[in-house]
């Protein structure tokens, strides 16, 4: 009995040596097969089912209905290209879906190597006889298109091919490896013949890629990855950072990204198709040990700021809620920001300070203000009884919490008259029409509004621009907000007075686009003139181009991107919904 | 010809077409040129076909634009003053000139806002400015005692001379030496004591809300003595006065004549004599003297070929219509105005000096670069496609074809001999634009200025 388990033992070790080396590599992902020195990665797992997911897409069904798609089928264009896949169909005996399939149905990779400088392409067929046939089919092809187009070599055994001198490809078993660099396709047919992986150091047993791998969740239809330490030894994130010292928008949009990009070791992205939505998702590395004090207006003490629930009001445009202490910002600048922009600073702290009657802006005023902030742009609906503008533009308003409402209130309702009275001044200097103003109370709410007075000797059709506007202040509480139209404030102050749902979100942003497209419907006439100067078209070819634009914004719902800190890392995560 | 010596009855006869004067594609290019922008080969092919009266009498009198391309043009208007930015009407103003049936009408009112120049800069108002500029329209053609009365009292025209609060006690003379000087007479056929009188008669018009308002509070109701009579004349009758003038009707044939024929010399008196005359019969309705301007021997002749420096406007304007040219016109509006003719802009009281004044070294360099960038520019179509595809629908399939083709249609006056081979000779034809580069590099010839 002994004798016979110790045989079996001898069987199954020489069975393990014998075939080993095959089973291993069979076993080999792209990662493990790419050297330690790739710095990008990205994959998709499934490329069959993400074509399958393509094709029978709602979006892209619509797509295929449009007007504009149709004609393009007609055109002669489309008949060219349809000429070429046929030939090329014909040639290699298969349809493209087929051929896709065949050539990637184990997934497709792109890699780029900083030692070799080179860039890679790793597919893995559906089986290796698949890949023959179709390596076949190319190079008989490319021979017959260009006789001294494909050179060959050798390399371990291995029949390497040169094309045009910049791509060199291989096919080993399953697998086809494209690359840019020869010392790169070395390194990865190194990995791959070689069994014991230890002689050679791979991108998937890196502590960096295995960390990142750990941001995976499996409903990925794709995933990348990028090693930032070396980009950064190179300077290649000086041009981010650099973006931000020099705007201030920049930095207080992604200024706490920046920042934790320059201490992470890697950032990933991820893409997530269905018949619902597509999501694409960054991830940076950053527990609470790389928040730094600079950022802290970003991302709040501790990290824990949160942008304040999203208001709800109709035809909501786009919302962006978040938390940004802007009078920290402020007064942090000369850390943040370069020389020129803080003189920018300066002179705008100066001016303000004086149009705020000697109140310091940074401190005092923008210091009044908590700093969940919340900027909302909503489709305008006119009143009839007022001068409709020509052209039609979205209202909008900043909602804001004040820390001290009973001091504050009276200060800003004051600076609020001020202003429309300064305006009313400019605009009589230059001809512009003129603000009435009017203050009332809603309920506990004190509205102060500014409404520009009809002119009577007006076109209905030339209404000026500034009809679009009846600034308003309201406050409510420790409610500010600050409104381009009576009507917008009026509803904001409705909807603060409902618990929106708070969630996670440093910053939280939805894009609608139906309401977007009522706004451009608003303004198609407007829209088709602008096409018709500037380019050149009939009205008829220009009315037909808007509503394409139009029927283009059918096909989505929204577009929702926020920004949170989840899992020891700092995720940004837009998702384009359809329905 | 010596122009001097030009028998007046033989000049302004109707042409008859002749061997030594034949009606052929030159001539008809000749007529469209000066009468409008440009006639496209198709136009050409027609006009040779009639007759050159009948084709004047057309463009004078038959062309008026159809009621959806008003309702467009009005549309495309209000939307620019919606903006609340006056320098937004240039590019609606060149859309109407390049698609305009038209042509005469917007060629006319181009005239009309030099000689009546306002200027957006002072006046700001998007709305007086268009306003202004529909009053042109309106009467390019038509009575020219009824536009300057209109004028007279135009809310652009009274900000830019400052007469939009002229009172009584302190009348603002701007206005009144203008309409002498510049507008009705010219130079040498008023007085200074004439302005001061005319002054008076303008007291208490006054613009409010954009509109022109009568306020008889600040008129000076007492009598006045202008041009040679005494009266308690009104603002109304003052021009009246004026425009009775011997010099007035000779003032305006001689501007029109300038700028349909010739940029100089200045128009012989004996030549002008017949079309003032005309104009006093016709009560200054314009269009029957510039249908004999057009139609007539003069015009016609040898002497006013070449005789002209185009404008930008006529430049640009005159090269989309004949190469039916789509462009991006807000770039085109702006290009125009950076060489010299930002239109609703003119450059003070006087307007545009024209002639010779459109060319220097800047300008011309400029001039060339404005043709390069709209032919560079990707929404640049030809018929809706291509030049290439363009030109093979004229059956110019070479290089040398194509030189003798933009020559024939786009040129005023013939190239040296030799010239058009060394010109194609300079492109290199395996290029996929060579016959954008070729009309790029005829555009900078000095042949392609004059028209």
């Amino acid at each position: 009995m002994k004798m016979t388990r110790h045989c079996f033992s001898a069987l199954l070790a020489w069975i393990l040596v014998s075939f080993m080396p095959g089973i291993l590599r069979a076993e080999k992902t792209a990662a493990q097969l790419l050297p330690a020195s790739t710095i990008f990665f990205a994959e998709i797992e499934d490329p069959r089912e993400l074509a399958d997911t393509l094709v029978e897409h709602p979006v892209v069904e619509k797509l295929l209905e449009l007007d504009a798609y149709q004609q393009f089928l007609g055109s002669p264009e489309f008949e060219r290209f349809k000429r070429i896949l046929g030939s090329a169909e014909e040639q290699l005996d298969s349809t493209w879906p087929e051929i896709l399939t065949d050539l990637a149905e184990g997934g497709i990779s792109v890699a780029f190597d900083l030692n070799t400088q080179g860039g890679a392409l790793l597919a893995e067929a559906r089986d290796a006889e698949s890949l023959a046939r179709l390596r076949d089919t190319f190079l008989k092809l490319a021979a017959n298109g260009q006789q001294d187009g494909i050179k060959q070599g050798e390399y371990r055994g291995v029949t390497a091919y040169e094309f045009n001198e910049q791509v060199k490809f291989v096919t080993i078993e399953n697998w086809l490896i494209v690359v840019t660099e020869s010392k790169l396709g070395a390194a990865i047919l190194d990995r791959y013949l070689d069994s014991e992986q230890d002689l050679h150091e791979t991108l998937a047993a890196t502590d960096t890629f295995q960390s990142a791998r750990r941001t995976l969740k499996g409903t990925e239809t794709a995933w990348a990855y990028l090693g930032l330490q070396p980009i950064r030894l190179v300077g290649g994130l000086a041009a981010l950072s650099t973006a931000a010292r020099e705007n201030m928008l920049v930095e207080l949009l992604i200024g706490g990204i920046v920042d934790a990009a320059a201490r992470a070791d890697y950032v990933t992205a991820m893409v997530r198709l269905d018949e619902q939505a597509l999501e694409v998702s960054m991830a940076l590395p950053c527990d609470d040990s790389s928040l730094t004090e600079g950022r802290e207006y970003f991302f709040g003490p501790g990290g824990q700021g949160q942008a304040p629930p999203m208001l709800k009001v109709d035809d909501t445009i786009l919302s962006l809620s978040t938390y940004r202490d802007v009078a920290q910002m402020w007064l942090r600048a000369p850390d943040l920001f370069t020389a020129d922009v803080n003189d920018a600073l300066a002179e705008a702290d100066s001016n303000l300070t004086t149009f705020f009657a000697g109140r310091d802006f940074g401190e005092d005023i923008l210091g009044s203000l908590e700093p969940q902030l919340q900027l909302v742009v909503a489709r305008q609906r006119f009143d009839s009884q007022r001068p409709i503008p020509t052209i039609k533009l979205p209202s909008f308003a900043v909602v804001a919490q004040m820390r001290d409402p009973e001091v504050m209130t009276p200060e800003l309702r004051r600076i609020a008259i001020s202003m429309i009275g300064f305006f009313n001044v400019v605009g009589a200097m230059e001809g512009q029409p003129q603000m009435d103003i009017e203050m009332e109370k809603l309920g506990q709410a004190q509205l102060v509004t500014a409404t520009f007075l009809p002119d009577p000797n007006q076109q209905p059709s030339q209404v000026k621009i500034q009809y679009n506007f009846s600034p308003t202040a309201v406050f409510h509480d420790r409610l500010f907000i600050i409104s381009s139209t009576r009507s917008l404030g009026e509803q904001l102050l409705a909807a603060s007075r409902k618990q929106g749902q708070q969630d996670d979100a440093n910053l939280a942003m939805r894009l609608s686009f139906p309401a977007l497209e009522k706004t451009l419907a608003d303004n198609r006439q407007q829209l088709i003139v602008q096409n018709v100067l500037e380019d050149g078209a009939t009205q008829e070819e220009a009315a037909q181009s808007v509503d394409v634009l139009l029927s283009l914004f059918e096909l989505v719902q929204s577009l929702d991107l926020d920004l949170a800190r989840q899992d020891g890392h700092i995720q940004l995560r837009a998702i384009l919904s359809y329905e | 010809m010596d122009i001097m010596q030009v028998d007046p009855e033989w000049g302004w006869a109707p042409y008859r077409p002749s061997p030594e004067t034949p009606w052929n594609r030159q001539a008809a290019a000749h007529l469209y040129r000066r009468a409008g922008f440009g006639a496209t080969a198709v136009e050409l092919d027609e006009a040779v076909a009639g007759s050159p009266g009948e084709l004047a009498r057309q463009l004078v009198f038959g062309r008026p634009e159809p009621d959806t391309f008003r309702q467009l043009m009005r549309g495309m208007v209000d939307s620019m003053i919606a903006t609340g930015d006056a320098s937004r009407l240039a590019a609606a103003w060149l859309y109407r000139m390049l698609q305009t049936p038209d042509q005469l009408q917007e060629k006319i009112t181009l005239f009309w806002h030099g000689h009546f120049a306002t200027s957006a800069e002072k006046v700001q108002d998007p709305i007086m400015m268009q306003q202004q500029n529909d009053l042109l329209r309106n009467n390019a053609t038509g009575s020219f005692q009824e536009m300057v009365q209109s004028i007279s009292s135009d809310p652009a025209m009274l900000i830019y001379l400052d007469s939009a609060s002229n009172r009584k006690i302190h009348p603002n003379e701007n206005f009144s030496r203008e309409l002498m000087e510049l507008f009705c007479l010219g130079e040498g056929h008023y007085s200074e004591e004439d302005i001061r009188e005319l002054a008076r008669c303008f007291t208490g018009w006054e613009v409010k809300n954009r509109r022109f308002r009568f306020n008889r509070y600040q008129h000076d109701f007492g009598s006045k003595t202008v041009l040679g009579k005494t009266a308690r004349f009104t603002g109304e009758q003052a021009v009246e006065q004026v425009l009775e003038q011997p010099s007035a009707a000779r003032f305006i044939a001689a501007r029109l004549v300038n700028y349909l024929l010739f940029d100089e010399p200045v128009v012989p008196a004996l030549l002008v004599e017949p079309l003032a005359a005309q104009l006093r019969a016709d009560d200054f309705q314009l269009g029957p003297t510039l249908q004999r301007i057009l139609s007539s021997n003069l015009f016609h002749s040898p002497f006013s070929r070449q005789r002209k420096i185009r404008s930008p406007v006529e430049l640009m304007v005159g090269m989309l219509r004949t190469l039916e040219m789509t462009v991006n016109v807000n770039e085109l509006a702006t290009g125009i105005q950076e060489i010299g003719q930002g239109l609703f802009f003119p450059p003070n009281v006087n307007g545009w000096e024209g002639g010779r004044s459109w060319i220097n070294s800047s300008t011309l360099l400029g001039r060339a670069n404005l043709v390069y960038r709209v032919l560079a520019d990707e929404k640049t179509r030809f018929a809706g496609g291509s030049l290439e595809e363009y030109l093979a629908g004229h059956q110019v399939s070479t290089l040398a074809q194509a030189v003798d083709w933009f020559v024939d249609h786009l040129l005023a006056i013939d190239l040296a001999p030799g010239r058009r081979e060394e010109i194609s000779g300079t492109i290199d034809s395996s290029q996929p634009d060579s016959y954008r580069q070729l009309l790029h590099t005829l555009a900078t010839l000095p042949e392609f200025q004059i028209c």
